[in-house]
């Protein structure tokens, strides 16, 4: 069942771009942005349970890392390769100091390397022109942008799927649980923390790189700011953290509102993430996906997959 | 199996333990017994290397253990259970097992094989048809069971049961003490720390006792149930566990 339902999804998904419909296509997009984002974050998040508020330090460095490096004429290729990996020594560096926090700290801790990024960014002015932002080549084709975030999605997912099913998988999750009795019975537990920080990173690094390919130009604002820091965890606790499909779901339902309701509400817009945060937390702490018909929904279709 | 020296901790100005010495012989069974705040579960952790003795020397199997944390002291073949189960609440009961399998030993079973030997252990603690339930649903009993099949899953040489009986029914305290027996008899070591004294004396080989962080008494049951050190270090217990467990 739950294979029919996903072959239906991707096939339609895969042959969308034959409908020519630019304004679906851009709204797929984006779409495919923020779901990875909230997948990505919800590994890390989701699977060993440290709220990580600082994911979209590895979108944003990943953002900067690329759009520096294709405007002095580096491969496409070379460029995203270079602003995943950004975002992948980024993490592996902040994964010991951050590591040896726990809870509320390890998450203000990680909100501050943001903010840290951002004023960098911007009193960089020489190598990232500040507030003006970083403008590159027009090099964009919707098409191949098209299939290639849709592939990152599907990447995401399956990475995510496959972490559910193994024994790396299983660690993260006693980590989440209880993580002196996970040492005990002899998980590493920082080897096990700073991988799934690794996975998560690559990820949103890929996605950075990817963003500033597609919209030309970033800003500080664009890709440190508070709002974009807050949107992957509101998706995924909205959705529901820990079930693959969660994080999908969550960035379904926030963008098809955003796009619905927040464009006349220009205030609301700053403030929505964080409120969807305090209210899910407060009267859903599951999310959508463990509400009792949906869960009991998804267990039938066979897609509530969590660990 | 395991040889203990001089072994002291402090936290900060309290001391927890001092000048503790003893051994326990490959397939023995060794109670360690004594009044509450005693030091005994705080032993267990400098054994198993969960906390750094102040001072003393901890060998297991002929090596140094003293200074080796918890995650390798498991490797080398040393599991245990907790005073208050600590079970992986929200996973299934055959996940806890097998996170015992796949990262407590040094051969790496593949999932596959983990699974059927999860599946035997679930087995013989009568824990098979829970397989798949969460570790919070379960009963204090079955909870228990848990805890030793996670450590069972490790293939412990030496077994640190702490409590393992405390606040079962007797009839279910009669039961896990038959499977410890059935655990030492497939050749694994244990030491274990009973409140019951009943279960101690019937079980062990050999019997420490602990009081304020000192042994006051070692040998076999009948000998140190009979020493006088003993009996007035538990008098004033008697009187403690009564107020208690009124409910
Ligand atoms: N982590 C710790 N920090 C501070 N004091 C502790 C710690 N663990 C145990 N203690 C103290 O050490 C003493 C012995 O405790 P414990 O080993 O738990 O005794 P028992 O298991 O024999 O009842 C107690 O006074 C207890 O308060
Ligand atoms: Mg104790």
């Amino acid at each position: 069942m739950n294979r029919i339902i996903l072959g239906i999804v991707l096939l339609f998904l895969l042959i969308f771009p034959v409908f020519n419909l630019p304004y679906l296509n851009t709204f797929l997009i984006i779409l495919f942005m923020y779901i990875l984002l909230a997948e990505s974050y919800d590994i890390l998040g989701g699977y060993t349970g440290y709220i990580n508020m600082g994911h979209i330090a590895f979108f944003g460095i990943g953002a900067y890392t690329f759009g520096l490096l294709w405007n002095t004429g580096l491969s496409l290729y070379l460029s995203f390769l270079a602003g995943t990996l950004a975002a992948v020594v980024f993490a592996i560096l902040i994964s010991f100091p951050l590591f040896r926090l726990q809870g509320a700290y390890f998450s203000l801790a990680a909100f501050a390397l943001v903010k840290l990024m951002e004023h960098l960014t911007l009193n960089l002015s020489s190598i990232t022109h500040g507030s003006d932002g970083l403008k590159v080549l027009e090099g964009n084709r919707m098409i191949p942008m098209y299939y290639l975030s849709l592939l990152l999605v599907v990447a995401v997912v399956v990475v995510s799927f496959l972490i559910t099913r193994s024994r790396f998988g299983l660690a993260m999750a006693s980590v989440r649980e209880e993580e002196e009795i996970a040492f005990d019975f002899g998980v590493p537990v920082q080897r096990i923390k700073t991988t799934a920080m690794v996975i998560s990173a690559s990820f949103a690094g890929l996605m950075g790189s990817f963003y500033t390919w597609y919209t030309i130009f970033i800003n500080p604002s664009m890709v440190f700011g508070t709002e974009m820091a807050l949107m992957p965890i509101a998706m995924a606790m909205l959705g529901g953290s820990g079930v693959i499909i969660g994080p999908v779901i969550g960035a379904v339902f926030l963008l098809i509102v955003e796009e619905t309701l927040w464009t006349r509400f220009a205030y609301l817009h700053t403030a929505a993430y964080g409120l969807v945060i305090l209210l899910v937390g407060l009267f859903m702490p599951g999310g959508l996906v463990r509400l009792r018909p949906v869960r009991r929904f998804l267990i039938r279709v066979g897609l509530f997959k969590e660990l | 199996m395991l040889v203990v020296q001089e072994l002291s901790k402090t936290f900060g100005g309290l001391t927890a333990l001092s000048g503790i010495d003893f051994q326990v012989e490959q397939g023995s069974i060794t109670g360690i017994i004594g009044p509450n705040g005693a030091g005994k579960t705080t032993m267990f952790n400098l054994i198993s290397g969960t906390f750094l003795p102040t001072s003393g020397s901890i060998r297991f199997k002929g090596r140094d253990i003293t200074r080796i944390k918890s995650d390798k002291v498991c490797r080398i073949g040393m599991s245990r259970t907790y005073q208050n189960a600590r079970p992986f609440e929200a996973l299934s009961v055959l996940q806890n097992v097998l996170i015992g399998i796949s990262y407590g030993r040094k051969d790496r079973p593949n999932i596959k094989r983990a699974e059927s030997e999860a599946m035997d252990i679930l087995r013989f603690l009568d824990l098979e048809r829970h397989a798949p339930v969460l570790a919070d649903q379960l009963s204090p009993l079955n909870k228990k069971r848990l805890e030793l099949a996670r450590a069972l899953g490790t293939q412990p040489e030496l077994l640190l049961l702490d409590e393992i009986a405390a606040g079962l029914i007797p009839s279910e305290t009669l039961e896990m003490m038959e499977v410890i027996k059935q655990i030492r008899s497939r050749g694994t070591t244990i030491l274990m720390i009973e409140h019951i004294m009943k279960a101690v004396m019937d079980l062990s080989d050999r019997v420490i006792v602990l009081n304020y962080g000192v042994k006051i008494a070692e040998g076999k049951p009948q000998e140190v149930s009979s020493n006088p050190k003993v009996i007035e270090a538990y008098l004033g217990e008697e009187v403690e566990e009564k107020g208690e467990e009124t409910p």
